[in-house]
């Protein structure tokens, strides 16, 4: 944030500090905020769009503070985070929907203007020229004159989705190293389930694992099955823990001990100060 | 010359065990009084303090004071090798860079030695006042470490407050909350089974449950385990060492905030 340019709303009741990549377009539209469902909740959730790029948002709050700005005091001290989230994530329950599948019947091909019109969610419209640049890699698409219908293929949905896996899984490593210690299969696991994150389970999620020829893991009961495993091999005194159960226990018990206890007294000032008292 | 004869080995197995985790590298002392250890840890937030007896020795000999910089890990690993029931001698020459282990087994026919390499290590010994405490809490050690450690599977802090109620140990978390109160319980089996509460003022403290969760590794050497609090002093968590000594963990409370953080 540039101190020197700071230029208020008027009338604005209250604001908020949002950190989000610079679209590059300096000035212009500063973007607006829709609201869409969230591909996994389906609950209303809010999302930035800025210069044709839309990003989802990351909130953090304290329970006490405010921020600073200029002269200015902003009561609100949340920290809003904008972070670009690939739109294909956002849009495919849409067009699932929109396809009208049933069965062994493929569904039905559609404009994109009616894909988009989501009852109560008008936000989708603004995705428009978006979608009309990303979707076609997950759809088949046909062209009548200069009208293009689009159909939701499956296929090529698992086709994006395994690549975005795989992607994943290349990149984790370069990320942190205690990613780099564990095997492949299991990085691929846990890529999955970061994807997953943006996915309905049913059916694309499960699709998925299919594909991938891994088993299905509800990501709830997942955490508790770390949990056991941690304290299981903390009471294990054997050695004899196979690689994967160990990289799965590292990461977390290595940031553990990392943690430098900075929320207690020293207690080498409090014995003095106490013999002082005494001496 | 330094010649330390224990029949009980065991004991100094489960000491190792007891202080390994909490410092890495500290000073064993050894007077006429006996064989002793005082160290912080290395976020100077716990303090352990260890002391076995020259009466719990079979044969103590001790000619001057001297100071012993060792690497708990690798006295550990030696230790280790050692069977349980194994008489355990600690040997050190006037003058010499190492200390030897040796156990014998009990029926005498294995004997094995062990020679580690000392250290130089600088260390401050604290002054620890004499103190009366606000409340004391004696409890089965096992009891006090299954608290610490379900208490820690929600929280990272522990808040010990003894009231005429009792001694109560609460924590928060991200999943919700959790208390633990105990009453005085005299009325038992077994002495090392009840619960004894000594207030002679009210007391409540918040410490790192991490630390509680390291201390709680002397369970094994003692059957209860007796904790003092008071309000501007330490906690301090001793495991008696069977007939000749102590364990004492000392440690720091948490910084009181002025405002409470909790939404």
């Amino acid at each position: 944030m540039s101190s020197s340019s700071t230029v208020w709303w008027e009338g604005a009741e209250k604001t908020r500090v949002l950190i989000a990549p610079d679209s590059g377009c300096g000035g212009n539209k500063p973007g607006e905020l829709l609201t869409l469902r969230h591909p996994k909740s389906e609950n209303g959730t809010c999302y930035f769009f800025s210069n044709g790029m839309l990003q989802e948002l990351q909130w953090f709050k304290q329970s006490y503070g405010s921020w600073l700005l200029g002269d200015y005091i902003s009561e609100d001290g949340s920290l809003y985070m904008a972070t670009p989230v690939d739109p294909v994530f956002i849009l495919l329950p849409i067009f699932d929907e929109a396809r009208m599948k049933k069965g062994e019947d493929l569904g039905k091909f559609r404009q994109l203007d009616e894909i988009l019109f989501v009852e109560g969610y008008p936000g989708y419209q603004q995705l428009l020229p978006v979608a009309e640049k990303c979707m076609d890699i997950v759809c088949q698409t046909q062209e009548v004159g200069s009208m293009k219908f689009y159909r939701l293929d499956n296929s090529k949905v698992l086709a994006w989705l395994s690549c975005k896996a795989y992607c994943l899984r290349r990149t984790l490593p370069e990320l942190d190293k205690n990613y780099a210690a564990q095997d492949e299969k299991q990085t691929l696991v846990d890529a999955v389930s970061i994807v997953g994150e943006y996915l309905r389970t049913e059916p694309w999620l499960k699709l998925l694992y299919d594909h991938l020829g891994l088993e299905f893991v509800d990501p709830t009961m997942k955490e508790t099955n770390m949990e056991n495993l941690s304290t299981a091999n903390e009471n294990n005194t054997s050695s004899s823990n196979s690689l994967q159960e160990k990289a799965k226990k590292k990461p977390g018990k290595q940031t553990k001990q990392a943690q430098v206890e900075t929320g207690s007294k020293n207690i080498r000032d409090m014995f003095s100060r106490a013999c002082k008292k005494k001496c | 010359m330094l010649e330390l004869r224990l029949v009980q080995g065991s004991l100094l197995k489960k000491v190792l065990e007891a202080v390994k985790d909490l410092v890495n590298d500290a000073n064993f002392d050894c007077s006429s009084t006996g064989f002793s250890l005082q160290a912080m840890d290395s976020s100077h937030v716990a303090l352990v303090s260890l002391l076995l007896r020259s009466e719990g020795f079979e044969h103590y000999r001790c000619d001057r004071n001297i100071s012993m910089g060792m690497n708990l890990g690798n006295m550990s690993k030696m230790l280790k090798c050692a069977g349980n029931d194994d008489i355990i001698t600690i040997k050190a020459d006037d003058g010499s860079d190492t200390v030897t282990f040796m156990f014998e087994s009990p029926t005498q026919d294995k004997i094995a030695d062990f020679e580690m390499k000392l250290m130089d290590i600088d260390s401050e010994h604290l002054g620890i006042p004499d103190a009366e405490y606000h409340s004391i809490v004696r409890m089965p050690s096992g009891e006090f470490s299954r608290i610490c450690k379900d208490l820690s599977s929600i929280g990272d802090t522990v808040v010990i407050s003894v009231t005429k109620e009792g001694v109560k140990f609460s924590t928060t978390g991200d999943i919700g909350t959790a208390n633990i109160v105990l009453r005085q319980n005299t009325t038992v089996d077994k002495p090392e089974d009840a619960i004894v509460i000594e207030m002679n003022e009210p007391v409540s403290l918040s410490f790192a449950l991490r630390y509680m969760n390291s201390f709680t590794k002397a369970t094994p050497l003692s059957e209860t385990v007796t904790i003092s609090l008071s309000s501007e002093l330490p906690v301090v968590v001793e495991y008696k060492v069977a007939e000749m000594g102590y364990i004492r963990y000392y440690l720091a409370p948490k910084i009181e905030e002025e405002e409470d953080t909790k939404p």
